[in-house]
C-alpha cells in the first residue's frame, strides 16, 4: 500500500467514518447492532490509549538512551532515569501493590510531584511583589476584582471585612461567570471547528503532518 | 539607589522563606478560626444530604499526589458521608495515579468511620480503578460499564461483585460525584452524565478551577462545588468530622493574608515611585 | 419511536448549523475567498519582542505549555501555536535573534524541529538553525527545573508563552519577569488567563490565540473555519437574548430542552 493511504487517507476515513457514527447514535436512536458497533469502538479507545503510555514510555527510554550514547550535554541524568525506570518497572510488574513498589511511590513519586506543584504558590507570591502592578485602568480592575475574591476566599477574610463574601460571591456568579461562559462556548466552537477540520481531511497535525503554507510577512 | 527601588527589589528568597514559615506554622500547630461557608459548598453539602439513603452513587475519584492535600480530605469526607447514608459507592478514575489515591482516600475514609457503619468492598463500595481514554472512556463506561472494564482496582471480576449485579451503565446511579482535582475533567462529567444521562451532580476541583465551573453551576447542571482545600475544609466542618484540611485551611489564612499584603505594597510602592519620576 | 432522542434536538440543530457553516466558509475558501481577519496587535508585538532581542543579543524563547497531540483541547491551541512559530522562527532567523524552543512532548518535538528548521531554510540562514540546541526535548517534570534555571543562565530578553497553558504558566511567566524579558502570553485555558494577561507584558485571550495562528499562516483552513465559528456564536448571542427575554419575562423554556 501506498505511504500516503496508510499514513494520511486511512486514518483520515476512519476519524471520519468512526466520528460521525458517534455523533449519530448521541443524536437519533440506533439499531442495537450499531450500538453495539460503537460499544466496542469504545473499548478500541481505551485499549489504544492504555498502549499509548507504553508507546510514551518507550519513545522517552530511547531519547535517553540516545543522550548517553551520544553524550549530549547533562547525559549523566539520564542514566538517574534509566536506573529510576528499571527499579520501579520491575517491582511493578512483578506486583505493583507490593511494599516496595509502594514504598517507592509513597516516599519518593508523590511527595516530588506534591513539591513540583507547590512551587507555584512560591512563585505566585512573588509575583504578587514584583509583577502585579495597576499599569492601567485594565489592570487595576484586574487586581482589586482578585484582592476582593481573595479577601473572600481565605477563611477570615469575612472576619476581617464581612461585605467581601457577598460582594465575591456575586463577582464569581455574575460577572466572573458570565465572562468564563463565553469563554466556555469559544473554545467549545474551537473544538467543534477542529473536529470539522480533522474528519474533512484538512488538519494533519495529529497525525504528525504538516503542510507547507505561506506565512504572512 | 532609593529606598523604595531597595524594597521592590527585595531577595525573592526572603518572600519564599516568610511563606514557608506562615504556611508551616499553622499547619504543625492547627490554629482554628472563624470560618463562613461559601455558597458553592453549601450547594455541594446539601445536594449530598439530599441523596436518599440507600441509593447508589458514581464517583470519579481525580486527585493526584500534587492535589490530594487540598482535595483528597473533601473526598474522604464525602465517601464518609455517603457511606453513613448507607449509600452504595462505584468509584472510577480517569487517570493511574488518581486510581491509587481514589483507594487512599477510601481507606482513610473507612478508618474513620463510626463502629456498626457497613463498608465491605463488592457489597458497600466497588473501585473500579483506572479507566483509560479520558472522556471517550467516560462515554464508555456510562454506555456500558463491563465494555470499559472487566474487572475492578484490586481484580476481582465485576461479575464477581454483588453491588455491580444490577449495575450496567449510568442509569443505574442516583447521583454523581466528580473529584476531578487539577485534571480539568468535570466538564467530561457534565457532557457525558449529566447532559446524556441527566445525573445530578456536584464535586471538587482546585480553588483556582472554581470560576471555570461556576457556569455550570449557574445553569444547574452542577449542584454547587466544593473548592480546593477551603471547600474541603467546610465539608469537614459541615459534617463535624475534623480533618487535615481544616488546619491547611487555616494556614491558607496566613499565606493569603500574606500575598495580599504584598499585592498591597508592591503597588504602593510602584506608585511612589512613578511619582517621584524614578524607574 | 422518536426520530431524535429526547433532549437533543437543540443540540442537534446548533450543531448543523455550526457544521454548516464551517463547511460553507472552507468551500469559499478555497475557491480563493478567504475570509479576512483582521490583525491583531500581538503580530506586531512579536517583532517588537525579537527586535528587543537582536538589539541586547540576548535569546529569544518560545514555550508551548502542557502539550498533548491526542486531547482536543489542547490539540487547538497548539496548533495554534505551532503556527504563531512558524511565523516567529522566521521572523527570528529574518533579524539574527538567538532563539529556542523547548518541547514537553515528543511528536510535538519533532514538528516544532520540522518548523522552525524549515523557517531558517527559508530566509536563508539554515546555518543559524542548531540541530541541537534550537529546538530540545525536555520531558514534562524535568524541563520544569531546566527552564527556570536557564533562563537566568542566558538572562533571557523576550519570550512567547503561546498554547494549553496550565500551573507552570505562573512559574515560568513570573520567572521571565524577573529576568527582565519581554514576554507575550496567550492560551485558552480559561483559568490561566489571569496569570497570564497580569504577568505578561502583551497577551492574546481565548481564542485570539487562534486568530493570530490563522492570520500569520494566512492558513485557508483555519481563517475559514474560525469565520463559520463566528455564526456560531451569533446563534449564541441570539439563544441568550432570547432566553434571557423569555425568563425576564416569567416564561418558562424548558420545553426547548425537553425537545
Amino acid at each position: 500500500m501506498s505511504s500516503r493511504l496508510v499514513k494520511i487517507s486511512l486514518p483520515i476515513w476512519l476519524t471520519s467514518i468512526f466520528g460521525v457514527l458517534m455523533i449519530i447514535e448521541f443524536f437519533f436512536p440506533m439499531p442495537a447492532e450499531i450500538t453495539a458497533t460503537n460499544t466496542t469502538l469504545r473499548s478500541f479507545v481505551l485499549i489504544v490509549s492504555a498502549a499509548a503510555l507504553i508507546l510514551g514510555t518507550v519513545i522517552l527510554t530511547i531519547a535517553h538512551v540516545r543522550r548517553i550514547s551520544t553524550r549530549k550535554p547533562e547525559w549523566y541524568y539520564s542514566i538517574i532515569y534509566l536506573i529510576a525506570f528499571a527499579t520501579t518497572a520491575v517491582l511493578g510488574l512483578s506486583s505493583v501493590r507490593e511494599t516496595n513498589f509502594l514504598w517507592i511511590y509513597n516516599n519518593m513519586t508523590s511527595p516530588i510531584g506534591a513539591a513540583l506543584y507547590s512551587l507555584t504558590a512560591f512563585y505566585i507570591t512573588s509575583a504578587a511583589y514584583r509583577v502585579f502592578r495597576a499599569r492601567n485602568w485594565n489592570a487595576a480592575v484586574l487586581l482589586i476584582t482578585g484582592f476582593i475574591v481573595l479577601m473572600m476566599l481565605i477563611p477570615v477574610g469575612a472576619a476581617i471585612f464581612p461585605p467581601v463574601v457577598p460582594i465575591g460571591e456575586w463577582i464569581r456568579s455574575f460577572p466572573s461567570s458570565a465572562g468564563f461562559r463565553g469563554m466556555i462556548i469559544g473554545t467549545s466552537l474551537g473544538t467543534v471547528g477542529l473536529g470539522v477540520r480533522i474528519y474533512t481531511g484538512r488538519q494533519k497535525e495529529h497525525l504528525g503532518i504538516r503542510e507547507e503554507r505561506k506565512e504572512v510577512s | 539607589m532609593s529606598i523604595v527601588k531597595k524594597i521592590l527589589d527585595l531577595d525573592q528568597r526572603v518572600i519564599y522563606l516568610i511563606l514557608f514559615v506562615l504556611l508551616a506554622y499553622p499547619i504543625l500547630n492547627p490554629v482554628i478560626l472563624p470560618m463562613a461557608i461559601q455558597d458553592y459548598s453549601k450547594q455541594a453539602f446539601n445536594f449530598a444530604d439530599s441523596i436518599p439513603d440507600g441509593s447508589v452513587v458514581l464517583i470519579e475519584g481525580g486527585n493526584s499526589a500534587a492535589t490530594h492535600p487540598q482535595c483528597g480530605p473533601g473526598l474522604t469526607a464525602n465517601i464518609y458521608h455517603l457511606l453513613t447514608k448507607n449509600c452504595k459507592l462505584v468509584f472510577f478514575s480517569i487517570g493511574a495515579e488518581q486510581a491509587f489515591w481514589t483507594n487512599r482516600e477510601i481507606q482513610d475514609a473507612i478508618n474513620k468511620l463510626p463502629a456498626g457503619v457497613p463498608a465491605e468492598n463488592g457489597v458497600n463500595w466497588v473501585h473500579l480503578g483506572y479507566i483509560s481514554g479520558g472522556e471517550s472512556g467516560v462515554a464508555a463506561l456510562a454506555a456500558n460499564i463491563r465494555s470499559a472494564i472487566s474487572k475492578d482496582y484490586y481484580g476481582t471480576l465485576i461479575d464477581d461483585l454483588p453491588l455491580m449485579k444490577d449495575i450496567n451503565d449510568a442509569k443505574a446511579f442516583s447521583a454523581v460525584f466528580w473529584w476531578g482535582g487539577s485534571e480539568g475533567s468535570i466538564p467530561y462529567g457534565v457532557r457525558q452524565l449529566v447532559g446524556p444521562y441527566n445525573l445530578p451532580m456536584s464535586g471538587s476541583c482546585t480553588t483556582n478551577e472554581v470560576p471555570n465551573y461556576s457556569p455550570y453551576i449557574s445553569s444547574g447542571q452542577m449542584k454547587g462545588i466544593f473548592g480546593g482545600v477551603r471547600g474541603s475544609a467546610e465539608y469537614e466542618y459541615l459534617l463535624r468530622v475534623p480533618g487535615p484540611a481544616l488546619g491547611q485551611a487555616m494556614a491558607t489564612n496566613f499565606g493569603g493574608l500574606f500575598w495580599l499584603v504584598l499585592v498591597v505594597v508592591g503597588n504602593v510602592l510602584y506608585f511612589i515611585q512613578r511619582g517621584r519620576g524614578e524607574k | 419511536m422518536a426520530l431524535i432522542i429526547a433532549g437533543r434536538m437543540l443540540a442537534l440543530v446548533a450543531l448543523l448549523i455550526i457544521v454548516a457553516a464551517i463547511l460553507f466558509y472552507m468551500q469559499r475558501a478555497f475557491s480563493g475567498k478567504i475570509p479576512s481577519l483582521r490583525r491583531l496587535s500581538a503580530v506586531d508585538v512579536i517583532a517588537e519582542i525579537l527586535g528587543r532581542c537582536v538589539e541586547m543579543g540576548k535569546p529569544a524563547w518560545y514555550l508551548f505549555g502542557s502539550v498533548d497531540m491526542t486531547t482536543p483541547s489542547i490539540l487547538a491551541p497548539t496548533v495554534a501555536a505551532f503556527q504563531t512559530l512558524a511565523y516567529t522562527a522566521r521572523m527570528a532567523a529574518r533579524l539574527g535573534a538567538k532563539f529556542f524552543v523547548p518541547v514537553n512532548q515528543g511528536l510535538a518535538y519533532t514538528m516544532a524541529n520540522d518548523i522552525v528548521q524549515e523557517a531558517y531554510r527559508a530566509e536563508g540562514k539554515p546555518e543559524a538553525f542548531d540541530p541541537l540546541g534550537t529546538v530540545m526535548y525536555l520531558p514534562s517534570g524535568a524541563d520544569r527545573m531546566y527552564i527556570i534555571n536557564h533562563m537566568w543562565e542566558e538572562q533571557v530578553a523576550g519570550a512567547f508563552f503561546l498554547g494549553s497553558w496550565y500551573h507552570e504558566a505562573v512559574i515560568y511567566t513570573e520567572n521571565a519577569a524577573r529576568v527582565g524579558a519581554l514576554m507575550l502570553g496567550g492560551t485558552d485555558t480559561t483559568h490561566n488567563i489571569p496569570f497570564l494577561v497580569a504577568i505578561c507584558d502583551y497577551s492574546v485571550i481565548g481564542e485570539e490565540l487562534y486568530a493570530l495562528g490563522a492570520y500569520v499562516s494566512q492558513d485557508p483552513t483555519q481563517s475559514s473555519s474560525l469565520a463559520g465559528q463566528d455564526i456560531g456564536k451569533y446563534f449564541a448571542i441570539i439563544l441568550i437574548l432570547i432566553g434571557a427575554i423569555l425568563a425576564t419575562a416569567g416564561a418558562s423554556i424548558i420545553w426547548l430542552f425537553k425537545m
